[in-house]
C-alpha cells in the first residue's frame, strides 16, 4: 500500500511538471517543430526576429502560426521584390508598392500585368503589425490572406498559385530559403509564400518621422517649427469652428484607427447603394449600414502617398483639405462626426488665417525618411 | 521521495495562501440598462412614444466608471468599461468586500489620476489600452468618458431624420454620483447591480436636452454651457 501511494504521488508530480513544461513551451511550438534537414544538409533552426516596439506604440498582434524569424523575413523580402510571382515575370509587389514613396503607387488606381487598371488606390505598406483588417474595405482579416489575392487576381499579377508554387520549387535558391524559414517538410505553396511575405511586411515599421523625433526632443534635439506646431493644434484639437477634427479618425500614434475602422467620410452624395460606384465595407458585409464605408488610412508618410482616398481622386493634400472644408456630401451612412461637425455645424471648418498651409506643414512632419531610406526594406537583388 | 512529497505539499500550501486575499470578497457585476420611462430600450431599435410614433434610436452607448464604492467601501482601484455595443463588455465586473449596502457611488468617466495615461502602457485589451483608442481623444485631453449617440425625429413626425452625438470627457467634466440602492453581496457570490438610464428624462422631459437645438457636443470648452447642462441631466437620469 505504501509503495502504491508513493507511485501515485510520483505520477502526480510528474504529470504536474509535464503540464507546466508544456504550458511554458506552447508559444514556441511553431519554431520548435521545424525540420532542418534540406537536401541532406543540416541548417540551424530559424532565429526569432527581434521586433522592437517603438515608444508610444501599442503591442503588436502577431499570429501564433506565423512568428517572425530572421529567415522568414529574409525570404519574404526576396519574394516581395521577385517578379517570379507574376504571370510572365514582368512585375513584382513593389510595382504597386514602391519603397521610395512609402510603398504606395503614384497612379490613382494601379495597373497590373495585363495593362488593366484596378478600381482602388494601392495602399501604402507600413505598421501592418498593428493593422487589424486589410484593404480599403477590410475584406481581408489577416495580412497573409490579403497577400494571397494580388498574385492570382487577373488585373494584378495574374498568376495561378499552383503555377507560382511550381516556379518557386524549380528555383534551388528558394528551396533552401523556404526550408530554412519553415522546415523542409513544409510545402512551398501559397500559404508558406504568403506567410513569408507577411513576415517581411510586419517588420516595416514607420516611427521615426520628424514628429516622432520631436516627441523625444530631449534626446533628438528635433523641434517642430511654429507653423508645424500650429498645424498640429489644428490637427489635434476640435472646438467647433476653429480646428480640423482630424484626430477622430487618425489617432496617434498610428494616425489611423484601431477600431471604428471604417467610415463614410462624405466623398459622394448618394441615396441608395445603387448610386455607389464602390460599396466599400458594405460590398462584403452586405449590410446597408456599411455601404460607402472605407478604411480611415494612416496619415503617416501622407506627403508621399498620394493620390488620396480609396479611388485616388485627389492629387494633392490641398485638394483633400478643401474637400473636408467645403465639399463633404450627405448620404445615409455618412459618419456622424462628419455630419454634425462638417456638414451641419453652420460654421466654417477652418477659420484661421493660413490654417490649410499650417496643417499641411504639420502633416509633412509625419514623413519618415529613415523608414523610406532603410535599405533593409529595399530590394535584395 | 519524502523531500518531493514535502515540496509538493509546500506548493499546495503556497497556492492556497495566495488565495487568502480573496476571503470575504464578492463579485459585483454592474450593468447599465437604457430605458424610456418604464420601457426597456434596445440599441438600434427605434423607441416609440405613447402614440406609437418613433421618437429616438440609440446606437452607441458606453461608459467608463471609476472609483466604484458601496457605502463608501471601495472596490479595487480599477476602471470599468461598460459598452452596450460589445457583448463582451456589457457589464463591469469587480471584486468588493461582501456585506449589505444601501448606496452605490461611482465616477462617471476616468478619474484625473488615470485620465492622461498612455494607452500603450496597458495591455491592449485593458479598458484604457490600445484596443480602445476610439474611446480616447489625445493624451492631453484624455479619455472620452462616455459616448451617447443616436437618431431623433426633428419634426416629431415619426421619421428619425436627425442625428445626435454626445462625447463627454475632460477632467472638469468628471462627476461622482451616489445612488441609494440596496446591494447585498454574499461572500464568494456574484451580485448583479443594474442602473437604469432613462432617455425620456434625458431628452424628452421639460428640463431635458432639446435635441432640435442641442444635438451635439464633444466636450469642447466653447460648449461649456451645454456640456454642464447635459451632465446634470444625465446624472438625474441614472437611478
Amino acid at each position: 500500500m505504501k509503495v502504491l501511494n508513493r507511485r501515485l504521488l510520483f505520477i502526480t508530480i510528474a504529470l504536474f511538471s509535464i503540464s507546466l513544461f508544456w504550458l511554458a513551451c506552447e508559444t514556441d511550438l511553431a519554431i520548435q517543430a521545424t525540420d532542418t534537414l534540406i537536401d541532406g544538409e543540416k541548417y540551424p533552426l530559424p532565429t526569432p526576429y527581434n521586433f522592437v516596439v517603438p515608444n508610444f506604440f501599442p503591442q503588436p498582434k502577431f499570429p501564433k502560426d506565423n512568428p517572425l524569424t530572421v529567415q522568414g523575413v529574409q525570404l519574404g523580402r526576396h519574394l516581395f521584390y521577385d517578379p517570379i510571382l507574376s504571370k510572365e515575370g514582368q512585375m513584382n509587389c513593389a510595382g504597386c508598392h514602391a519603397p521610395n514613396i512609402a510603398f504606395s503607387d503614384v497612379t490613382a488606381t494601379s495597373i497590373g500585368v495585363e495593362g488593366i487598371a484596378g478600381t482602388r488606390n494601392s495602399m501604402p505598406l507600413f505598421n501592418l503589425a498593428w493593422t487589424p483588417q486589410f484593404l480599403w474595405d477590410g475584406s481581408a482579416v489577416t495580412l497573409e490572406e490579403q497577400i494571397l489575392n494580388p498574385v492570382h487576381d487577373p488585373i494584378e499579377m495574374h498568376l495561378n498559385w499552383k503555377v507560382a508554387a511550381e516556379k518557386l520549387k524549380a528555383e534551388p535558391k528558394y528551396v533552401v530559403m523556404f526550408g530554412k524559414a519553415f522546415g523542409a517538410n513544409t510545402p512551398i505553396d501559397s500559404t508558406s509564400t504568403a506567410k513569408a511575405i507577411a513576415q517581411f511586411l510586419r517588420t516595416m515599421v514607420s516611427a521615426s518621422s520628424k514628429f516622432d523625433k520631436a516627441l523625444n526632443a530631449q534626446e533628438t534635439g528635433v523641434q517642430l517649427s511654429d507653423k508645424e506646431l500650429n498645424g498640429f493644434d489644428i490637427f489635434d484639437k476640435f472646438p467647433r469652428g476653429e480646428f480640423g477634427h482630424c484626430q477622430h479618425c487618425h489617432k496617434r500614434p498610428l494616425f489611423s484607427e484601431v477600431n471604428d475602422y471604417f467610415r463614410n467620410n462624405g466623398l459622394d452624395a448618394w441615396e441608395t447603394k445603387e448610386d455607389l460606384n464602390d460599396l466599400g465595407l458594405g460590398g462584403h458585409t452586405g449590410l446597408d449600414s456599411d455601404m460607402g464605408k472605407f478604411k480611415a488610412a494612416s496619415l503617416r508618410n501622407i506627403e508621399l502617398t498620394g493620390p488620396y482616398m480609396h479611388d485616388g481622386r485627389f492629387q494633392t493634400l490641398e485638394e483633400v483639405i478643401d474637400f473636408y472644408m467645403f465639399e463633404v456630401q450627405e448620404s445615409p451612412t455618412l459618419d456622424r462626426i462628419m455630419k454634425t461637425e462638417f456638414l451641419n455645424s453652420g460654421e466654417p471648418l477652418l477659420i484661421q488665417k493660413n490654417a490649410k498651409e499650417d496643417l499641411i506643414a504639420f502633416l509633412k512632419t509625419l514623413t519618415d525618411w529613415d523608414f523610406v531610406n532603410d535599405t533593409s526594406f529595399h530590394s535584395p537583388f | 521521495m519524502r523531500k518531493l512529497f514535502f515540496a509538493f505539499v509546500a506548493f499546495l500550501f503556497l497556492a492556497a495562501i495566495s488565495c487568502k486575499d480573496k476571503d470575504n470578497t464578492a463579485t459585483l457585476e454592474l450593468k447599465i440598462n437604457p430605458t424610456f420611462g418604464n420601457k426597456d430600450v434596445t440599441l438600434y431599435e427605434p423607441i416609440l412614444d405613447e402614440n406609437g410614433q418613433k421618437v429616438l434610436l440609440i446606437d452607441k452607448l458606453y461608459f467608463y466608471i471609476s472609483d466604484l464604492k458601496l457605502n463608501e467601501v471601495g472596490a479595487a482601484e480599477e476602471i470599468l468599461l461598460i459598452d452596450l455595443e460589445d457583448v463582451a463588455l456589457n457589464k463591469g465586473i469587480t471584486a468588493i468586500k461582501s456585506g449589505n449596502y444601501n448606496s452605490i457611488t461611482l465616477g462617471l468617466g476616468v478619474n484625473e489620476k488615470l485620465n492622461h495615461t498612455d494607452p500603450a502602457s496597458y495591455e491592449n485589451s485593458h479598458p484604457l489600452g490600445s484596443d480602445h483608442t476610439d474611446k480616447q481623444w489625445t493624451w492631453e485631453t484624455g479619455y472620452i468618458f462616455y459616448k451617447i449617440e443616436g437618431k431623433f425625429s426633428t419634426q416629431n413626425d415619426g421619421k428619425l431624420d436627425g442625428d445626435f452625438l454626445f462625447h463627454m470627457g475632460r477632467d472638469e467634466l468628471f462627476r461622482t454620483i451616489t445612488i441609494n440602492k440596496t446591494v447585498n453581496l454574499v461572500k464568494d457570490g456574484t451580485t448583479e447591480v443594474v442602473l437604469n438610464l432613462d432617455f425620456e428624462k434625458l431628452f424628452c422631459s421639460d428640463e431635458g436636452i432639446d435635441l432640435k437645438v442641442e444635438s451635439t457636443s464633444q466636450a469642447a470648452p466653447s460648449q461649456a454651457e451645454l456640456n454642464e447642462k447635459f451632465i446634470n441631466r444625465l446624472v438625474e437620469s441614472i437611478e
